[in-house]
């Protein structure tokens, strides 16, 4: 198991040393400094064996976070718990930098001293851990207060507390989706996925359970079955397209490759019946993660033109072309298109929005606030290069952002039915929020 | 001097802050002391007065104060005693969160007066009621088995900690699951955790409701446990499937390690097994959306499960593309999975992938890149044409490295399709000046030494690497001496010069033996039957594998219960980065289903010429040539022979008339060379020359001679103190058993049928992986455990074997009855014979039965079934004797009356199978013929009865 917990800053000052075995020695958090950290060669693994010893590590802006072990253990997990520590730290102090560490560093040996145990993990779940390590010193008053507590932290359901209480019941889902895409120069589809999560910010009183339903194709093929209504759910449309309008007309039901959820929802319980039934986390969680491949709605196609003229001059024509519904906006978009490392000057022309050259990041930004559907926007760009560069230049893919209010898989929310048998209020007295964000993931044509 | 002073006064300011009586000075002060312990300032001066502040209520204060312990406690043993009184009062404190802590603390300090009194609370503690307290308590004693083994054995926690596996609490059965497994593999020669049927119960149940990491450790916990049966399995991958939708992707891998697992116990064509094949894919995919480093871990762990089951991924190659900002190691690791995905259906685009790739920047990774299109040449051979035009065109690029890299391949390429690609040669030539990496170099070498006869410039090609020959790596020369004897055969009229020169080269001026042996032997070659050369050096290459880089099935095999762990990531097995403990080695579960039994053997059997036909074929150019030369060696021997003489005569005679005849001047090329030798080169080669006239053709008989000798064919016999053992027979011959001989009997000891086997590795290499089969036989026999061989047979090492057999196994009549058909497996093949059980072994202890019934029976039967035999005697034994003997046997003698004069002896036979036999002796004083007559409801067996006495009695 993990047998110690280091945290430095990005010179290898030690922040944080925990240590949880005696199998790891004093020396231990000095030969990942020098090995890693200061070594000459950049590691190019996340796992590193030095002198019997593993360190497993991940990088948080310049603050170096690792894991050491001298047994074979589980790596997955290893690098799960690093996540997970990284995840607690935010939400307690926000982002995880150098003061910020030097400023808690109580506060992560408590942490520290909770979450594992002689090296296991132990319960994680950011919400619980606040009910009771809180900085503020004070015991627990009450007794019962305390068994609430060991309760939530060992129970069954250990990423919720009893007693939770609210005035109006609410919940929000967001379901957000980064489209991913790997285009060829020639507009041929390399490579597509859509990775999903659907985030759910829940206000429930009590212990509510709740039955979640999506348009994923062996649920709607089982729905004849369990009909159940799914127009209870109040779509904010106002603000934001929620109805999606990929999906509306033409197909009903998606095919989604895997999914995987929160530990609250009931697995055995998808596998067997195919439904998704939990008691959720109070505040915000990621209920589920999916993954589709197939019908993938693009929302914007970029078709690159590069020329080389000559050695020292290149013209690059970029067509932007927006595909959805033209009442829907996409937002926030920018392009990137790279350019060798011996430009010297580029002239850039635009139909919509701001194109700069930035020589800083070898590439044109070209940025749009807001485009409508089925529309087209073009830039073309002379780039006069300095000779004599003998590298060859190997055109790294022109990468794209934005941000469109649908979803591009077409998934869909059916229902979300809350039931709480102790306490008196029923779904329908439930405020519920919808709302679809399509991002773009790696959203990339080579140029 | 003055930071002397100033770290005094810091720590005396500290001290006087600790002893405030202010509660939040006192605070400020303990936090100061822990943030000098974190960046490794000794503070421990302070321990007194970090001690005191313990006794002040507050749970922040005191984490503070337990964390300092923690640290210092071990340099300080005497001052920590200080602190059990309040752990102690801790422990009974009416908050479960304050019994924990003091718990989980003193668990941590490793302090013998400290352990002692933990035993006490942390006995309370196991059995507390709240659940926190008892998973803390759980991991505790791991803890304290770690510090103090005997402690926890004495003080019964392992029974407290097994107790916990039925808890209420989900997360208490994961902490106790886990520390449970840690014990059993810190002490694997301790039965500690007997994983059972209705514990894996009580596992699977908890699986449902416990938290992500108490997921992992039932998942890692139950990947232990050997399920009984196909069914057994089956009903267990069934029932974590569903965890394969876990958001943690720790939770999916440990499921993986499985399911991957039990996957050997079913049967592959099962509808359940295509079942499973399909829900795995999707779960391993989604690993590539992670966090970077757990999409490593997942890539490499892919990687294994690619090799294994090849199936399982086999649609899902465009998941494996390279993304631009993929850090290295996950590209690096992606396009290996990609060359074992590829195959003709798309080869296509991902050859369009690999040519983006080999543009890229990262050099290791453009060579990778460029080594894998030449895996795709070797192997989707449709391809193969289009794969040699890229690297064409990467050649053309200049690109130092990838030109390299891509004479590698080529050179590979070239072995896989003989006579197709040589039109390029012309091309690789011109880059010949650019080569500077070894690698590179001896590939182009043997390049221009395999095809020298279309390479016009050859020689000069070869002369021009000649000139830099000391310069060059041990690789390169050895490939450029090759190249260059290759040449000369190939064009002696040309070349005599440079192959003098090269030989001289290499048995005169280095000082590397290898260089210098191989060296000699081309001379010797050459000089005593060119054609044999010519058939030696020239000889026609076996093909190589299509697959590069696999792993060596058994470790593959070993990785596979490794799935999730560093091991996997490190494709070690763990003996190799983890120190200290004994680590047992764990393997894949072997199928042994009854109905399948045959079967199972035989797909083992074809998965096992696959693999041997694996050449790895990077290396191949050079090994082949090394096995070029010494394979056919024996065949030349005849004329090596009389060398010695030869060459003496030779130096002695004129210089013979070199362009004569082509091939009868290279034998005159030693005398040549003699000629111009030194005195002392030639004392130097007389040596291997006087071995190989003496021994060559012989050498190998010889060695194997020598081994029989050492280990010699075992055919001592056990002499039994009751049954009759036959003496050991070869079962397997070493030829047959490819190095493996195998010889053995069958025995009866305390009633049970023992087969006695003798294994003998007569190979080169060590032989493991060990395992057993009988098929059905007439009696039903079976292996009572599986076979069991720890350790590797090392060459020339012996092993004695005692099986127990019983005979509840599946029946099956065999022709003759007591044949046993047996197939052994080891790392190299699997081996079938047949051997014969000699029927008394068979005999059991209870057959007697009285005499009134063997009356009965007698009567019984009909008169026709009566089979009638004369025994002989030979030994002479008298009438006690010779019952005693058969006694011994399990033949029992029921009465024994005297009938006109002559012994009559009735006696019972029971066999295994509970077939009684009944016999009649008549013996006639003074005649050494019994008169043998024999009654039994089967008479298939009376034969091997008669057999039976004869041998019982004939034996000493």
């Amino acid at each position: 198991m993990i047998g110690g917990v280091f945290i430095y800053n990005h010179k290898g000052e030690v922040l944080i040393s925990r240590v949880y075995r005696d199998d790891i020695g004093r020396n231990a958090v000095d030969a990942f400094r020098v090995n890693v950290i200061h070594a000459r060669q950049q590691s190019r693994f996340p796992v590193v064996n030095i002198a019997r010893t593993s360190f497993f590590y991940t990088k948080r802006s310049n603050i170096w976070l690792c894991a050491v072990a001298k047994q074979n253990i589980n790596a997955a997990m290893v690098f799960e718990f690093l996540g997970k520590m990284i995840d607690i730290m935010q939400s307690y102090f926000g982002k995880i930098s150098e003061e910020n560490i030097k400023n808690n560093f109580v506060l992560i040996y408590e942490l520290l001293d909770e979450i594992l145990d002689f090296g296991y993990p132990q319960n994680s779940d950011t919400g619980v851990l606040k009910s009771f390590i809180t900085q503020q010193g004070v015991r627990p008053i009450t007794r019962e207060e305390q068994t609430n507590v060991t309760s939530a932290v060992t129970g069954q359901i250990g990423w919720r507390r009893e007693g939770i209480k609210y005035r109006r019941n609410e919940l929000f889902l967001d379901v957000i989706e980064s489209v991913n895409l790997l285009m060829s120069q020639q507009g041929q589809v390399l490579s597509t996925h859509v990775a999903g999560r659907v985030v759910m910010k829940s206000y429930l009183s009590g212990m509510p359970e709740c039955k979640f339903g999506i348009n994923d194709k062996i649920t709607v093929d089982n729905r004849t079955k369990n009909p159940l209504d799914s127009t209870n759910i109040n779509n904010n449309s106002t603000t934001n397209g929620s109805t999606n309008p990929s999906t509306t007309t033409t197909k009903t039901a998606i095919a989604i490759d895997d999914c995987q959820f929160h530990q609250c929802v009931k697995l055995s319980k998808f596998e067997s019946e195919h439904s998704i039934s939990f008691i959720p986390p109070d505040g915000e969680f990621e209920l589920m993660r999916y993954r589709t491949t197939k019908d993938i709605s693009l929302p914007f196609r970029v078709i690159p033109l590069v020329r080389e003229i000559g050695r020292t001059k290149m013209e690059v024509k970029v067509v932007v072309k927006s595909n959805f519904k033209p009442t829907l906006i996409g937002q926030k978009i920018e392009i990137r298109i790279p350019t060798p490392s011996n430009t010297c000057d580029v002239q850039l022309l635009c139909m919509k929005g701001k194109a700069k050259y930035k020589s800083s990041d070898n590439a044109i930004v070209w940025k749009m606030k807001r485009m409508g559907g089925m529309k087209e926007s073009q830039l073309s760009a002379e780039i006069e290069l300095l000779p004599n560069d003998k590298k060859k230049w190997n055109r790294p893919p022109i990468s794209m952002n934005f941000e469109v209010p649908f979803a591009p898989s077409g998934f869909k929310v059916r229902y979300l039915k809350v039931f709480e048998h102790k306490l008196n209020y029923s779904d329908s007295d439930t405020v519920k929020w919808v709302r679809y964000i399509g991002k773009s993931g790696l959203y990339e044509t080579r140029s | 001097m003055a930071e002397i002073e100033s770290k005094k006064g810091e720590i005396y300011e500290l001290k006087a802050e600790l002893n405030s009586d202010k509660r939040e000075r006192k605070k400020e002060a303990l936090k100061k002391v822990i943030a000098s312990m974190t960046v490794g300032k000794d503070v421990s001066q302070l321990f007194p007065d970090v001690i005191n502040c313990m006794q002040i209520d507050n749970l922040e204060l005191k984490k503070l104060v337990y964390l300092y312990l923690m640290n210092y406690a071990k340099t300080q043993p005497e001052m920590a005693i200080l602190a059990v009184n309040t752990f102690a009062k801790d422990c009974n404190d009416p908050s479960p969160l304050i019994r924990a802590l003091a718990v989980r603390t003193m668990g941590c300090i490793r302090v013998d007066k400290i352990t002692e009194h933990l035993c006490e609370p942390l006995r309370k503690c196991l059995k507390d009621e709240d659940p926190y307290v008892r998973k803390t308590a759980a991991v505790c004693v791991a803890k304290l088995y770690d510090i103090n083994q005997q402690l926890v054995f004495d003080q019964g926690f392992l029974d407290l900690l097994k107790d916990l596996l039925s808890d209420s609490n989900p997360m208490v059965v994961a902490n106790a699951v886990a520390a449970l497994s840690e014990i059993s593999e810190q002490s694997p020669q301790i039965q500690v955790f007997d994983l059972n049927g209705p514990t894996v119960n009580k596992l699977l149940t908890a699986l449902n409701e416990c938290s992500e990491w108490g997921q992992v450790f039932i998942l890692d916990t139950i990947a232990n446990y050997p399920p009984k049966d196909d069914k057994d399995a089956q009903s267990i991958c069934e029932r974590i499937t569903p965890r394969l939708a876990h958001a943690n992707s720790a939770v999916v891998l440990s499921t993986v390690k499985v399911l991957m697992k039990f996957l050997e116990l079913i049967d592959p064509n099962s509808e359940f097994v295509q079942n499973l094949y399909r829900k795995l894919a999707p779960p391993l995919v989604t690993l590539l959306s992670t966090e970077p480093e757990i999409q490593y871990v997942a890539l490499r762990n892919i990687n294994l499960i690619v090799q294994k089951r090849s199936d399982i991924l086999k649609n899902e190659m465009k998941v494996f593309f390279v993304k631009y900002n993929d850090p290295i190691y996950v590209k690096l690791e992606k396009l290996d999975i990609m060359i074992r995905l590829t195959n003709s259906n798309n080869i296509a685009q991902v050859l369009a992938e690999l040519k983006e790739y080999a543009t890229e920047v990262d050099v290791d990774f453009v060579r990778k890149a460029v080594r894998a299109i030449g895996r795709c040449a070797i192997k989707v051979e449709p391809a193969a044409e289009r794969c040699v035009n890229t690297l064409i065109d990467l050649i053309q690029t200049k690109v130092n490295y990838v030109v390299q890299e891509a004479i590698v391949v080529i050179k590979d390429i070239f072995r896989k399709y003989p006579n197709k690609y040589e039109s390029i040669i012309a091309i690789l030539c011109e880059n010949l000046d650019s080569l500077d990496e070894p690698e590179a170099r001896a590939s182009m070498i043997w390049i221009v030494g395999e095809y020298a006869e279309r390479i016009d410039n050859a020689d000069e090609l070869l002369e021009g690497f000649l000139d830099g020959f000391k310069d060059e790596n041990n690789q390169v020369q050895l490939q450029l001496l090759t190249a260059i004897v290759k040449l000369f055969l190939k064009k002696p009229t040309e070349t005599q010069e440079l192959v003098t020169k090269v030989l001289t080269l290499v048995t005169q001026e280095t000082d590397n033996p290898d260089l210098r042996d191989r060296g000699y032997i081309y001379w010797r070659l050459l000089s005593t039957d060119p054609k044999a050369a010519k058939e030696v050096v020239l000889a026609e290459k076996p093909l190589i594998s299509e697959e590069t880089d696999l792993l060596e099935p058994t470790l593959l095999d070993e990785l596979i219960c490794h799935i999730g762990s560093l091991a996997s990531v490190y494709h070690k097995p763990p003996n190799t980065f983890v120190e200290g403990r004994f680590i047992m080695k764990k393997k894949l579960p072997f199928r042994t289903g009854i109905h399948h039994e045959y079967e199972d053997i035989t797909t083992m059997q074809t998965n096992q010429q696959q693999q041997q036909q694996v050449v790895i074929s990077s290396n191949v150019g050079s090994l082949i040539d090394d096995f070029d030369m010494l394979g056919p060696m024996s065949n030349t021997s005849s004329t090596t022979m009389n060398t010695f003489e030869h060459t003496q005569q030779q130096t002695s005679s004129a210089i013979p008339n070199l362009l004569d005849d082509e091939l009868s001047s290279i034998l005159g090329l030693d005398s040549n060379v003699g000629g111009h030798q030194t005195p002392m080169m030639n004392t130097n080669t007389s040596l291997p020359i006087n071995r190989l006239t003496t021994s060559t053709g012989n050498d190998l008989d010889d060695l194997f001679g020598d081994i029989n000798l050492h280990t010699g064919p075992s055919s001592i016999s056990f002499s039994s103190p009751n049954t009759l053992v036959l003496p050991k027979e070869i079962w397997v011959s070493a030829q047959k058993g490819k190095g493996l001989e195998i010889s053995g009997t069958f025995a009866r000891r305390n009633n049970q049928i023992v087969m006695e086997m003798d294994f003998t590795n007569k190979a080169l290499q060590s032989m493991n992986d060990f395992a057993l089969q009988l098929n059905r036989n007439s009696f039903g026999l079976t292996p009572l455990q599986p076979l069991q061989i720890l350790n590797p047979l090392f060459p020339n090492q012996t092993i004695p074997i005692q099986l127990i057999l019983n005979a509840n196994g599946p029946i099956m009549k065999m022709d003759p009855l007591t044949n046993l058909q047996i197939a052994i497996k080891n790392n190299i093949d699997i081996f079938y014979f047949n051997c014969i059980v000699p029927i008394h072994i068979l005999f059991v202890h209870n057959g007697e039965i009285d005499k009134m019934t063997f009356l009965q029976t007698w009567q019984d039967i009909p008169e026709n079934n009566e089979i009638k035999y004369q025994l002989q005697n030979i030994n002479n034994l008298s009438i006690d004797d010779l019952q005693n003997k058969l006694r011994l046997n399990n033949i029992h003698t029921i009465t024994r009356t005297i009938i006109e004069q002559k012994e009559m002896l009735y006696q019972t036979i029971k066999l295994t199978n509970g077939i009684f036999i009944l016999i009649e002796l008549k013996i006639t004083p003074g005649n050494r013929t019994i008169a043998f007559s024999l009654k039994t409801k089967v008479p298939d067996v009376a034969n091997l009865i008669i057999q039976a006495y004869e041998l019982i009695l004939s034996s000493n």
